[in-house]
């Protein structure tokens, strides 16, 4: 009885020196982490209809949809000198579309929210598109709930991964009538970034992070201000189109994360 | 009484066809999930109205049935013909004592995929939900649901079928639940264009010519933009859009609003549920409003550009189509046609009538 007795006060020391970091279900200690999405226009907030933006050769563009996939998302820590990750969603789905006001854009897009193990994270992984592993999927292979279940190019055997819809006023006439439908998808427009930082997580504190997408820096590239020409062409359809690998190479550039 | 008759005979038939080897007074009711073809998304569960197929059956009868109206003149089928993919052939649908509605009656096909809503304006999250409205509509069937249920109770057949169906007593969310599995299960998939997916057939020179213009998918053809919003397999994205087929009448104003009436956002006005194009060659006439005759009539107010206005979609645009180019469009749409859904339902129907 005294060896059971003792078998059983040892298991319970061993148990709870063991879990230092744990709830009180005996799990790892967790906190509630928002993921979202945010865009931007240069210094101005993305908003779909209202606003007007000024572009270059004095044309003007007026959005109606901003849509992006986002893969394998993850948090990044450090143990035991190893970089390891915190899978938060292997894809997601980003609509911009019912971003009508400022209030609007500043609240951002909820991208995902959830319980995360309490940690001092490192940064964050982002892939921008749909991840060469999901991409070799087709929506048959989800239920209708699964964000991959739609925006599928049959033709190009690829998800659409951005879209970017809207009107421009290309002869500063106040007439957005041409229009424009930049669609983005194929591996090769497939990229991923990593944002390094401390994003501490203590337990009872939810954190929330905000990814921002900076339309002028995807239709303008940083480095020489070269931008894409809307008289040129007003739609990308194919996955090799020029409009598209130009706006795909500029998306890691328009990202950002911060803290709320 | 001949159609007294000729509707238990029907429900008989049917019911053995639903669940040919069930004995006795109650049906085993348990769940038996419904599934689509191979090629389509899969489908969920629908936990508050679990699928089984003799709920379906009694759904079908219901929805063949004229009961439902006020004056036992009209069913839903009046206005959703299994011959016409479930529509009526008119531009705006007609209810009892021919009262004129204001949209165009829409097709049942491949419903158990809708996530979004349903009517062209989507004001119904479910088809649970869609069903209790055109039995109330005074433009519809007109009736009143403690008339229905007190018919339907003082049928010498419905009460035991209802509790042969679902093991309780005939009230109204029962029979919207027996209607939205009858709805639930219409499901074509076996049209040219499926054969074709399935390397079972080849698109003829024209097909295959719309097929690309349909897709955009060739750079010596015209881009036709209709892929990006009728979507296959189901042939929508099941998005709302302004196609640019009403007149502005102010900025953001329109003679229907669709789907601005239901959100409150005026963005939302003119816009409509981008519906399937499955079994298109069928359903004529074509918008929310029928103002189209012809699918000719539909691809030149698309290669028009449509009338502008701010939320009229970007993809709606002039699209420079040929002659050839509008053939070859109407050729592949003709390959959505699921002859064999449409006659099956239809005999199915003959069996009820």
């Amino acid at each position: 009885m005294k060896q059971t007795l003792f078998l059983l006060a040892l298991a319970v020391a061993l148990i709870t020196a063991g879990c230092g970091n744990s709830d009180d279900n005996g799990g790892p200690a967790t906190t509630e982490l928002t993921l979202l999405a945010t865009g931007t226009y240069g210094d101005d907030p993305l908003v779909m209809f209202e606003r007007t933006y000024n572009y270059e050769d004095g044309m003007q563009l007026q959005m109606q949809l901003l849509q992006t996939y986002l893969s394998d998302i993850a948090l990044v820590y450090e143990e035991d000198g190893t970089e390891k990750e915190e899978l938060l969603t292997n894809i997601a789905l980003v609509s911009f579309a019912d971003v009508y006001t400022d209030a609007d854009a500043t609240a951002g897009v909820e991208v995902v929210k959830m319980e995360v193990p309490v940690r001092n994270y490192t940064g964050l992984k982002i892939g921008l598109g749909v991840s060469p592993e999901l991409n070799a999927t087709i929506p048959p292979d989800y239920d209708l709930t699964h964000p991959l279940s739609q925006n599928y190019w049959e033709d190009a055997s690829s998800y659409i991964f951005f879209k970017i819809e809207g009107n421009a006023d290309l002869d500063a006439d106040g007439e957005f009538q041409e229009k424009l439908t930049y669609h983005i998808g194929g591996n090769n427009n497939y990229s991923s970034v990593q944002f390094t930082g401390a994003i501490d997580l203590e337990k009872g504190t939810p954190q929330t992070l905000a990814l921002n997408f900076d339309l002028q820096e995807i239709l303008i590239r940083q480095q020489d201000g070269a931008f894409w020409d809307f008289r040129e062409a007003q739609f990308a359809h194919s996955t090799t189109s020029p409009a598209a690998v130009f706006m795909a190479e500029n998306i890691p550039a328009a990202v950002s994360l911060e803290t709320r | 009484m001949n159609r007294f008759f000729g509707h238990i005979t029907g429900a008989i038939l049917l019911f053995a066809l639903s669940n040919g080897c069930t004995q006795g007074t109650t049906a085993d009711t348990a769940p038996a999930p419904l599934h689509g073809p191979e090629h389509f998304v899969q489908l969920v569960d629908y936990p508050e109205n679990p699928y089984h197929p003799e709920k379906a059956a009694l759904g079908q009868m219901l929805f063949f049935d004229p009961v439902l109206s006020k004056d036992s003149t009209l069913s839903c089928g009046s206005c959703h013909l299994p011959e016409r993919a479930f529509t009526d052939g008119k531009a705006i649908a007609v209810g009892i004592e021919n009262r004129k509605g204001t949209r165009n009656a829409p097709s049942l096909v491949n419903l158990a995929w809708v996530t979004t809503g349903l009517f062209w304006d989507g004001r119904s999250p479910t088809l649970e939900a869609q069903a209790v409205h055109p039995v109330i509509n005074p433009n519809e069937l007109g009736s009143d649901w403690p008339t229905v249920l007190q018919r339907l109770r003082a049928h010498p057949d419905y009460p035991r079928l209802f509790e042969r169906a679902f093991g309780g007593p005939l009230e109204q969310e029962q029979v919207v639940n027996a209607l939205a599995h009858f709805q639930r299960s219409l499901m074509s998939s076996e049209s040219k264009y499926d054969s074709i997916m399935r390397e079972e057939a080849a698109y003829t020179v024209l097909e295959l010519r719309g097929k690309h213009i349909f897709f955009d998918s060739s750079e010596e053809l015209p881009d036709g933009e209709c892929g990006h919003c009728h979507t296959p397999p189901l042939f929508t994205d099941q998005t709302y859009m302004n196609n640019g087929v009403q007149e502005e009448q102010a900025p953001y104003t329109y003679t229907d609003p669709g789907r601005g009436a239901v959100t409150g956002a005026k963005y939302d006005n003119g816009r409509f549920r981008v519906p399937s194009l499955r079994n298109i060659t069928l359903t004529a006439p074509y918008m929310h409003d029928g103002r189209f005759s012809t699918l000719q009539e539909v691809i030149e107010h698309y290669n028009s550009g449509g009338h502008p206005g701010p939320n009229v979609d970007p993809k709606i645009r002039k699209l420079h189509l040929s002659d050839e180019d509008k053939l070859a469009l109407i050729a592949f749409l003709g390959t959505l046609t699921d002859t064999s859904f449409v006659r099956k339902l239809s005999d199915q129907k003959a069996l009820l009538q």
